[in-house]
């Protein structure tokens, strides 16, 4: 996918929690697995060679309830479930990836300078849209 | 006045209150600043006024260690020096530089940031710079369309580049110098030999030689080496009859800690929205002033690395660019300026051609400058090989350390993690930077024809090879003028602060006499 037309998916998808992932339309996974800023930049190659040198940076977090369960982590006291809207989930993450940074938190992937957050976000995407 | 040495019999002797030895910004810049004076001030230049690829050849030398680039073209060898090509980036240095700092071995100058500032003022008069600001928010005044890419500055800060028009020395100030009575420049007379007392505490003489045979003996109260980083150290080792390892050697650092700035790209910034960063661009020679991203203080001394910084230029013209190191690959300084030049040209074209204006401003290289430690094992030495006037030839060994690589990477991290907390976008490091166990250096590793460091400053004798009033160490009329005295190379180009420097001796020295 060209990355204008993947930038404009994943904002869709953001806005109205419209399915493009070739996963359940309703599953948390799917609404995880979108690193907001990255999908502005980036794309869907870049995300997925990401989550690819993750996954050998950390090949212990490279499952779907490990991976699903960091990025439910602090979710500023809410419970992120498959009923929350993509748009929440979205502005939940960006703010842990923001606090990421502000932490220190953060990772070199494949020499992208990462939050952790995200890292782990493009490790989901590649997990769920591995052939 | 102006004398043409060739054309003087053979065996004069000229005589003067100081001998200022080379025409390049140092030596033009103490030059200028005696005129008028009652003085006599004897100025020795190797070449003519002109280009001559028989005097440029006495520069040929050979490389070793790190790939650099040919040390035929890597400065020039006439009248006005190396002004004669360059850029005129300038900037002052940082008042850590100067310090002393743990994880830098053999740092630490004598004097202080402050000690040049009345000086930096000075020069930049001579170089024809804007006035002495070097806050940011100085020049955003005078163009309220800078903005700066990052808010907080604590980690990464916007450090001011001046631009000379640029200045060519030899262009600008030949009249002035021609014209002065006092001031005596004599051309094609190639200092090839440093004649000390019987126990080498003073100069008595130097002695000039050209191609066309004559050689003449020049005398006076004080002497000054002005003739770049490594002539400065090849005619103190070359000069080794009263004192066998040199003139100043008596503790083997003549030569030694040979430092050059790491010039190369290093990362790519994406934006997550277009912004030209107007505040970062340079359109040469237009552009006045810009900044570059430079690593604050407290997160060198934090994180135990180098100082360094980074300019910002659209990714698809900086993609087409091609090495430096490569491009400056023939002996020939005016084919490789001309093939630089080219090279930029090309990949501005082609890069906005390319894209759209929106993508042209939405991903940027940065290219690091970054200081490289000093180190006693980067040094100039003498080859038993000898130029057409009879002095040894140079072999240059550039060795880099580890320091240098993991403050490289360093540098991009905070950048990359400051781009991300400010939501700005996100950084990639260039493949020769991922890996943190990697010490090694990519072929397109390149320096920036900056040579510093081979008769560095320090109190102590055993460490240095001049006081911190540029003297040589033992000897009480030979000074230094230059980059060659710097004890750190920090981030700037170094033309402005040896520029400063060599004022401050100029001052000494009219104390002296």
């Amino acid at each position: 996918m060209k990355r204008r037309n993947f930038v404009k998916y994943a904002l869709i998808a953001a806005a109205a929690g419209t399915p493009f992932l070739q996963c359940k339309e309703s599953s948390l996974e799917k609404k995880l697995s979108l690193p907001q800023a990255l999908t502005r930049i980036y794309d869907e190659k870049t995300i997925t060679e990401i989550g690819q040198a993750y996954r050998k940076m950390v090949p212990g977090e490279y499952n779907l309830q490990k991976l699903e369960t960091l990025l439910k982590e602090n979710a500023e006291g809410k419970k992120l479930t498959s009923n929350t809207s993509f748009a929440e989930v979205n502005e939940i993450l960006d703010k842990k990836v923001q606090t990421d940074f502000v932490r220190g938190e953060t990772v070199i992937v494949s020499g992208y300078v990462l939050s952790i957050t995200e890292a782990r976000q493009c490790a989901l995407f590649t997990l769920l849209n591995k052939q | 006045m102006h004398v043409n040495a060739a054309t003087l019999p053979d065996n004069s002797v000229i005589e003067g209150d100081i001998c200022i030895i080379g025409s390049g910004a140092a030596g033009l810049s103490m030059a200028l600043d005696w005129i008028g004076t009652p003085d006599k001030v004897i100025l020795l230049e190797g070449g003519g006024f002109e280009y001559e690829d028989k005097i440029q050849e006495l520069y040929a030398g050979k490389t070793t260690g790190q790939k650099y680039f040919p040390l035929k073209s890597a400065r020039l060898h006439f009248f006005g020096g190396t002004t004669g090509h360059w850029s005129g980036f300038c900037s002052t240095f940082d008042e850590i530089d100067f310090e002393k700092r743990d994880w830098v071995p053999h740092s630490g100058w004598p004097i202080t940031r402050a000690d040049l500032d009345p000086y930096y003022k000075r020069a930049h008069t001579i170089v024809e710079l804007g006035p002495y600001e070097y806050d940011w928010k100085y020049w955003q005044k005078k163009d309220p369309s800078w903005k700066p890419l990052l808010q907080n500055e604590s980690v990464i800060w916007n450090k001011i580049w001046q631009f000379s028009p640029p200045t060519q020395f030899g262009k600008k100030y030949k009249e002035a110098i021609v014209n002065a009575p006092n001031i005596h420049l004599f051309t094609y007379a190639n200092v090839v030999d440093i004649t000390a007392n019987e126990n080498a505490t003073a100069v008595s003489s130097v002695t000039v030689k050209n191609h066309a045979g004559r050689q003449h003996i020049v005398k006076a109260k004080h002497f000054v080496l002005a003739c770049c980083a490594i002539q400065n150290a090849r005619l103190l080792l070359a000069s080794n009859k009263q004192a066998t390892k040199g003139l100043g050697n008596d503790h083997d650092n003549v030569g030694r800690y040979f430092m050059e700035h790491l010039e190369m790209q290093s990362a790519e910034l994406s934006l997550l929205k277009s912004d030209p960063l107007k505040m970062y661009a340079l359109d040469f020679p237009r552009t006045k002033a810009r900044c570059e991203l430079a690593v604050s203080a407290d997160m060198q001394r934090k994180h135990r690395i180098l100082n360094g910084t980074s300019s910002l230029t659209p990714l698809a013209i900086a993609s087409r660019t091609k090495p430096m190191i490569d491009v400056w690959s023939t002996d020939d300084p005016e084919k490789n300026l001309k093939r630089l030049y080219d090279d930029f040209g090309e990949a501005d074209r082609k890069g906005k051609s390319a894209v759209s204006e929106e993508d042209l401003t939405k991903a940027y290289s940065l290219f690091t400058r970054i200081e490289q430690a000093p180190n006693p094992n980067s040094r100039v030495m003498l080859d038993t090989e000898k130029d057409a006037l009879g002095v040894p030839r140079v072999t240059l060994h550039w060795e880099l350390t580890a320091l240098e690589k993991t403050s490289m990477r360093k540098i991009y991290e905070l950048i990359g993690a400051e781009v991300g907390k400010e939501g700005i976008g996100r950084l990639r490091l260039m493949e020769y930077l991922r890996d943190a166990n990697d010490y090694s250096w990519p072929e397109i590793t390149g320096g920036g024809w900056h040579h510093m460091g081979t008769t560095r400053m320090s109190d102590d004798p055993k460490n240095g090879v001049v006081d911190k009033h540029c003297k040589v160490h033992g000897m009480t009329n030979l000074h230094v003028a230059g980059s060659s005295v710097y004890v750190t190379a920090a981030s700037p180009n170094p033309t402005l602060t040896l520029m400063a420097l060599s004022l401050r001796l100029s001052d000494r020295i009219k104390s002296l006499i």
